[in-house]
């Protein structure tokens, strides 16, 4: 995995994970590859991914089954959605927020541009969804 | 386990030694063979020019070549052997090697002793002893029916040839050289740690500068000693043996001391 | 594990490398070690090998001194120098010679090790190239199964695809039992891996310190000026790549070439942060 320069290497193995409860490859009460596997994978040093899995437990999203190995928690994609929700408020919205200002952007504006992207890019795949 | 000394380990280290070493180990006996070979071969002893053998006190002719022959090549031999053994402590990369085996030093202290000087002195012998049997063997089945002048006697006698051994068995003096070999190679073994680079050569001259040294102040020593006494000659045997007996336990002492030193070299080697 | 207890060493009186040093570490983690060349990386890593002798002070590695050399602690220590020896011998030949002394060894892990480097089993080790060279003495060193890894430039050398193996490999050899310790030039190859940074610099150690400890007192960030919070700033494409103390609890990445460069110029500014 390519790591970006701008954020701590356990928090972006956090990213990873999510994606991955995100995206369904991994479900609710699967095991997640152990500490070392994923460090492995990722090349890094354990203790990083340690340090990822107690984050991602102290926010619900894996538990640990002592001398079994982590699981994806049963409602690891609401918990996920959640952590993502705090961090895009505390990491991301501000610096939008500053552009938006500094641009002079009318909420008009923006409400419209939103809305064609959701069209854009989300409307087919509800559609198969439901 | 016993972290001075450990048989099981000791094995190992021989066993890692040999593979790393034995080959050409091997090959240099391969060699020593083919030059004592070509010294028989260029010395055997012509029958025409018999007139200028000479007998010894048992009745064999003496082959004259033989001695300084057993002496050079030995020498040339066990100092080499010695001289290549530590020779690996001399380059960093090697010499990190050899320390970061897990043996203790004396294990891989006695390993170099058994490797560079009592195997190296065992090989010699045997290969010389048998190089020396087969060619008596021929000289004598060749000379069998041959008779010449014994000079020592004055009468006409059947030509034999006695082994190398057998003759340094029969003079006394030679008992007193055992530990000759042993003190030359300790001494190389010494200088192949002691120098990084061109051991022999340095250990060679080193040597010489200090015999040089002892002799020229044995020298001054003596005429000092003696200056303004007239000479008796008193020579009698057991004084001669006594001075050998001396001479022979102080090349003992002088051996073990330079296989102290060592010892304590490599136990000091930094890289 | 290892403990340094007010080290002196020098290689001339007049220039000694180590006034006074003194460190801990023990086993679970990965030290970088990082230092200007002639800083002395090299020369502590000897040191805690044995093989040169510290002149003042106590060294204790697995209550062991390792200027004794015992069989016992060299066991336990894997020690891959940057210019190493192999003899002119096959890896058969080599592995039955060396193998037998270490109690633990894995052959099976050594020959998974030797496949995923991708390593000629039947060509002699002298004829191989400084990189397989490289990854046989890693892959013996790592199979011997010793408690303490210490490595010199472990990934000069290795090729591009090399040194992601390398990084896969220490990851995996990484256990709570092990103590492994890394000196690199090139930061940029492990900085991943390495979960405590030691610096060395003028006679002692600049910086000891994990990661997470100096990811939380300070920040790593590019910022498009330079004023007074900062403390060493490098400039780069778009602005400056800057260091400065982590007011905002930010959780940024560690950047331990700017790290580096940071402290050797501005050794004081860090001084009170780490102690």
């Amino acid at each position: 995995m390519e790591f970006r320069d701008n954020k701590a290497i356990y928090l972006q193995i956090a990213e990873y994970v999510c994606e991955h409860i995100l995206l369904g490859k991994w479900k609710a009460d699967d095991k997640v590859p152990s500490v070392r596997e994923l460090a492995i994978e990722m090349e890094v040093n354990p203790n990083t991914v340690m340090r990822t899995y107690e984050l991602l437990q102290s926010k619900n999203i894996i538990n640990n089954r002592r001398g079994i190995g982590f699981f994806v928690d049963e409602a690891a994609t609401e918990h996920v959605k959640n952590y993502r929700k705090q961090q895009f408020m505390a990491d991301e919205l501000p610096v939008l927020f500053r552009n938006i200002y500094l641009l002079n952007i009318g909420f008009d504006e923006l409400e419209n541009q939103y809305k064609t992207f959701v069209k854009e890019n989300f409307n087919a795949k509800n559609h198969e969804n439901k | 386990m016993n972290n001075t000394f450990n048989i099981n380990r000791f094995g190992l280290l021989l066993k890692r030694q040999w593979l790393e070493f034995g080959k050409i180990y091997l090959m240099s006996l391969v060699v020593l063979i083919g030059i004592l070979i070509a010294f028989y071969f260029f010395n055997a002893p012509d029958f025409n020019r018999s007139f200028f053998y000479k007998w010894d006190d048992h009745g064999h002719v003496q082959l004259g070549f033989r001695l300084p022959v057993f002496i050079a090549i030995g020498f040339l031999f066990l100092t080499i052997q010695a001289s290549t053994y530590f020779s690996a402590f001399g380059q960093k990369p090697k010499a990190i090697m050899e320390l970061m085996t897990p043996a203790s030093v004396t294990e891989k202290f006695i390993c170099a002793i058994l490797f560079s000087t009592i195997l190296s002195l065992i090989s010699y012998l045997l290969i010389f002893y048998i190089i020396d049997a087969i060619f008596l063997n021929y000289f004598n089945e060749l000379w069998q029916h041959s008779k010449a002048t014994n000079y020592n006697t004055g009468k006409l006698t059947a030509v034999s040839f006695s082994t190398l051994f057998d003759d340094l068995t029969s003079e006394k003096e030679f008992k007193f050289l055992f530990a000759m070999p042993f003190f030359f190679s300790g001494i190389f073994l010494l200088g192949s740690i002691y120098f990084n680079r061109f051991h022999y050569i340095k250990t060679a001259l080193s040597i010489t500068a200090l015999f040089s040294f002892i002799i020229f102040f044995t020298i001054k020593f003596g005429n000092w000693i003696t200056a303004g006494k007239s000479r008796i000659y008193t020579v009698d045997h057991v004084e001669k043996d006594f001075v050998l007996a001396i001479f022979f336990w102080s090349s003992v002492a002088l051996s073990l001391i330079i296989w102290l030193i060592t010892y304590v070299r490599l136990k000091e080697k930094e890289v | 594990m290892i403990n340094i207890n007010n080290l002196n060493f020098g290689y001339s009186k007049h220039k000694p490398l180590f006034k006074n040093m003194s460190m801990r570490l023990s086993n679970g983690h990965i030290y970088g070690l990082l230092g200007k060349n002639g800083a002395g990386k090299s020369t502590l890593l000897k040191n805690l090998a044995g093989l040169v002798y510290a002149q003042g002070g106590t060294l204790d590695v697995m209550g062991y001194d390792p200027a004794k050399r015992q069989s016992a602690l060299l066991e336990q220590i894997c020690f891959i120098p940057e210019e190493f020896y192999l003899p002119s011998v096959k890896m058969g030949t080599y592995l039955k010679a060396n193998a037998p002394f270490y109690k633990n060894f894995d052959h099976q892990y050594f020959n998974d090790l030797i496949k995923e480097f991708d390593i000629p089993v039947e060509q002699k080790l002298i004829n191989m190239s400084y990189g397989q060279k490289k990854k046989v003495i890693i892959a013996f060193g790592l199979a011997t199964q010793a408690k303490l890894v210490i490595m010199d430039e472990p990934t000069n050398g290795l090729d591009i695809p090399s040194k992601a193996q390398f990084r896969k490999i220490m990851a995996s050899a990484m256990t709570d039992e092990r103590c492994i310790i890394i000196s690199t030039h090139q930061v940029r190859d492990l900085d991943n891996l390495i979960d405590t940074v030691i610096m060395l610099d003028e006679n002692d150690i600049a910086l000891k310190a994990t990661v997470q400890e100096i990811t939380e007192k300070l920040t790593f960030k590019k910022v498009k000026e330079v004023d007074d919070s900062i403390f060493y700033a490098e400039p780069s494409l778009s602005g400056y790549n800057a260091v400065m103390p982590n007011y905002h609890q930010e959780e940024s990445k560690l950047d331990m070439e700017l790290l580096f460069n940071a402290i050797l110029a501005e050794k004081i500014k860090f001084k009170p942060l780490f102690s």
